[in-house]
């Protein structure tokens, strides 16, 4: 028997040594086409395991994020379930034919919203579960136990399922990603081409555990 | 030519213990009627241990067993198990009969005699499964297979037919009333000791009756059986004891019933397409419901969690007292799958994930949206998710401009600040402010011949301390209809 760990690394090691394919599985990645994204995800939004994008301000790109990872997923012919938790979702703002593989949940509450995400958690056909908890005030998702979070985490993590997070502040303690939106887009933005404000969406990395993952591997 | 006989001791109280697992462990006995004159007519080893013997009235029973459970006989239950019983019979060979109460016949031949054994004791686990006791006997005549079924602890075959009979009691060969004292006087109390004198001598003594009893003690008639037809219906009914107000006996039940449904159908080489469930309650209602699968199954673990998922959101008004359940037999599906067709991995999952979301949402919150033909804002239906992804569309020369909208349901009413006809300043319980930029006014309506027309005026709108927003004038004032975002 190898004596205690002298460092974090060192248990890391004897983890990815012990247990290969819980670390394995963070290689794979569902691609967005969204640089930002792609770039802290290593490939796109990592399978089995949560993703949280944080909307720090009005305006900020994230529904832009959830129109593209649509249209990605829809060339793709991927299945894709959105978790709409104050039922925002604007079907007129997309192509009638790039929501045939959508499967839209429109919650009122945050309970439903949670239980609805919980049980789409646990399905094996679909590649992108979307859960918008955009429109909540702070003291209300602040309610929403941390294990709450463990427990999607741990549904998803045998599953190539991804699992994506939309929220005004942090709150996702099993999120392995975090990204801020940080900019606010302006009303000329709307004349733009919807590429070109994919290409520049203003995100940094919050957090990013599957980079010291791959450092420990 | 082989046949097995499958032997379920005390066949009427094992059928009412199997629908109700409370029973499990508990002095019980049956009573063959419900009338203050009935009597008991079968015992749990652990009554019988306690002193209850076959015959007794109720009150003799309770006064030798005081924890003894009293049952009545219920013919739905025995129904019930003489169906599994011939199921599971069924999985053996297609030939089976339908002998007696607690006894079925099966013609094994055209088997590989090597595979009979273990193949009989894996029928025996599955009865165990379903909560019913047997032993089975192998042998080379159906009346052979009998005794030895009688005989066996959980299984024997007979090999040496004279060895096996010899011992054997004569009470087992059923001697008529007559002839029985007669034969207490000569002494004859095995099968060997009958059969050790000639059937002629038999003949000469006892007639044709001893005879027939001479027969019977040797093994010797060789009948033809009667096989039961393959069912062509394929449901299972039980009228409940006692009024059911919880769901997990309610679900005890139903998994027999998807056991015993699901090997049926097997047996006949089809699947199900869908399913009937019918709970009569005890205000003399029924509720009904029907079930289609999202593809054919025989699989009892799908099947039984469709009916699952079905019952966990169901509130009756009063006690259910019966159940019944249908299955829709069709043809297997062997369609091969498309190289790249993106087809529903999992579809009885996804149907399971859709009824779930349904009973917490109401289904019409839950579907993949599409457009209306109308220009009205927010105009939309859910439909059901589709089975196959097609194919996407070729994309348009030009990519789409601006930002997607995140819509307000219902639009927050505003106050909104005019300057020469334009927004200046807008406050709402989201957002409010300076107007920096605005664009408008967008004229629209529509459904001008209709009682419910619309007639609007919208303006995008970017606010000082951030944020794109869409504001919509109507005959009712302005509103934030949603963020650009």
């Amino acid at each position: 028997m190898p004596g205690p760990p002298q460092s974090i690394d060192v248990l890391r090691r004897l983890l990815s040594e012990r247990f290969p394919p819980a670390l394995a599985r963070s290689a794979a990645a569902l691609r967005t086409e969204t640089p930002a994204l792609d770039e802290a995800g290593g490939g796109g939004l990592p399978l089995g395991a949560i993703t949280e994008v944080v909307s720090l301000r009005p305006s900020s790109g994230g529904q832009l994020l959830i129109l593209k990872l649509l249209t990605v997923t829809r060339r793709q012919r991927r299945r894709v379930a959105l978790v709409d938790g104050i039922d925002a979702f604007d079907p007129r703002s997309h192509e009638p034919a790039g929501l045939e593989h959508l499967l839209w949940v429109r919650c009122h509450t945050l309970d439903e919203t949670m239980q609805a995400a919980d049980i789409l958690a646990h399905d094996a056909n679909l590649a992108l579960v979307m859960l918008d908890l955009r429109g909540f005030t702070g003291p209300e998702l602040r309610r929403v136990p941390a294990s709450t979070w463990y427990r999607l985490q741990r549904a998803i993590e045998r599953s190539d399922t991804a699992l994506l997070v939309l929220t005004t502040q942090p709150l996702v303690s099993s999120a392995v990603l975090r990204l801020n939106l940080h900019g606010a887009f302006a009303l000329a933005d709307l004349d733009a081409l919807q590429p070109d404000l994919i290409r520049a969406l203003p995100a940094e990395v919050q957090r990013n555990r599957l980079l010291l993952e791959r450092r420990s591997a | 030519m082989s046949y097995a006989v499958l032997h379920l001791a005390d066949f009427a109280l094992q059928s009412v213990l199997r629908t109700d697992p409370a029973l499990a462990g508990n002095p019980v006995a049956l009573l063959s009627d419900t009338t203050k004159k009935a009597v008991v007519i079968e015992m749990t080893t652990t009554a019988r241990r306690a002193g209850v013997e076959a015959g007794f009235s109720a009150t003799q029973s309770l006064a030798r067993c005081g924890r003894l459970e009293l049952r009545t006989r219920s013919l739905s239950a025995e129904q019930e198990a003489e169906a599994v019983v011939l199921a599971i019979a069924g999985s053996l060979a297609p030939r089976v009969e339908r002998t007696g109460p607690g006894f079925c016949t099966i013609d094994l031949c055209g088997r590989a005699p090597a595979t009979n054994l273990p193949h009989g004791r894996e029928a025996l686990d599955r009865l165990q499964q379903q909560g019913l006791t047997a032993s089975l006997g192998l042998a080379r005549t159906p009346l052979l297979a009998l005794y030895a079924a009688r005989r066996a602890v959980l299984t024997q075959e007979i090999v040496d037919e004279k060895a096996f009979l010899a011992p054997l009691p004569l009470a087992l060969a059923e001697p008529p009333a007559e002839l029985a004292p007669i034969l207490a006087r000569w002494g004859l109390r095995t099968c060997g000791a009958l059969t050790a004198i000639s059937k002629n001598e038999i003949g000469r003594r006892l007639g044709p009756e001893g005879v027939a009893l001479w027969e019977r003690a040797a093994g010797e008639p060789d009948r033809p059986i009667t096989p039961v037809p393959p069912p062509v219906h394929f449901n299972a009914a039980m009228d409940l004891e006692h009024e059911v107000e919880t769901l997990e006996p309610l679900l005890f039940i139903l998994r027999r019933f998807v056991d015993r449904l699901a090997l049926e159908l097997a047996n006949a080489g089809v699947v199900a397409a869908g399913l009937t469930l019918t709970l009569g309650l005890a205000d003399e209602t029924a509720h009904e419901h029907a079930f289609r699968l999202p593809e054919p199954t025989a699989n009892p673990e799908i099947i039984f969690r469709a009916l699952h998922t079905h019952l966990e959101t169901l509130r009756t008004s009063t006690a259910v007292r019966g159940v019944t359940l249908g299955a829709t037999p069709t043809r297997p599906l062997t369609r091969q799958h498309g190289l790249f067709e993106t087809g529903l991995r999992d579809p009885h999952g996804f149907t399971e994930t859709l009824a779930r979301l349904g009973a917490l949402l109401g289904g019409n919150r839950v579907g993949t949206p599409a457009s209306e033909p109308t220009h009205r804002p927010d105009a939309f239906v859910l439909g059901a998710p589709r089975s196959i992804v097609e194919p996407a569309p070729e994309p348009a020369p030009l990519p789409a401009l601006g930002l997607p909208l995140r819509r307000f349901r219902p639009a927050f009413e505003a106050r909104v600040e005019t300057t020469e006809n334009t927004p200046a300043h807008v406050r709402c319980r989201l957002a409010q402010g300076r107007v920096l930029h605005a664009r408008g006014p967008w004229k629209l309506s529509g459904e001008w011949w209709k009682p419910e027309k619309w007639m609007r005026e919208e303006w995008d709108v970017e606010l000082a301390g951030g944020g794109l927003y869409r504001l919509a004038r109507t005959a009712a004032g302005w509103a934030v209809e949603g963020m650009y975002d």
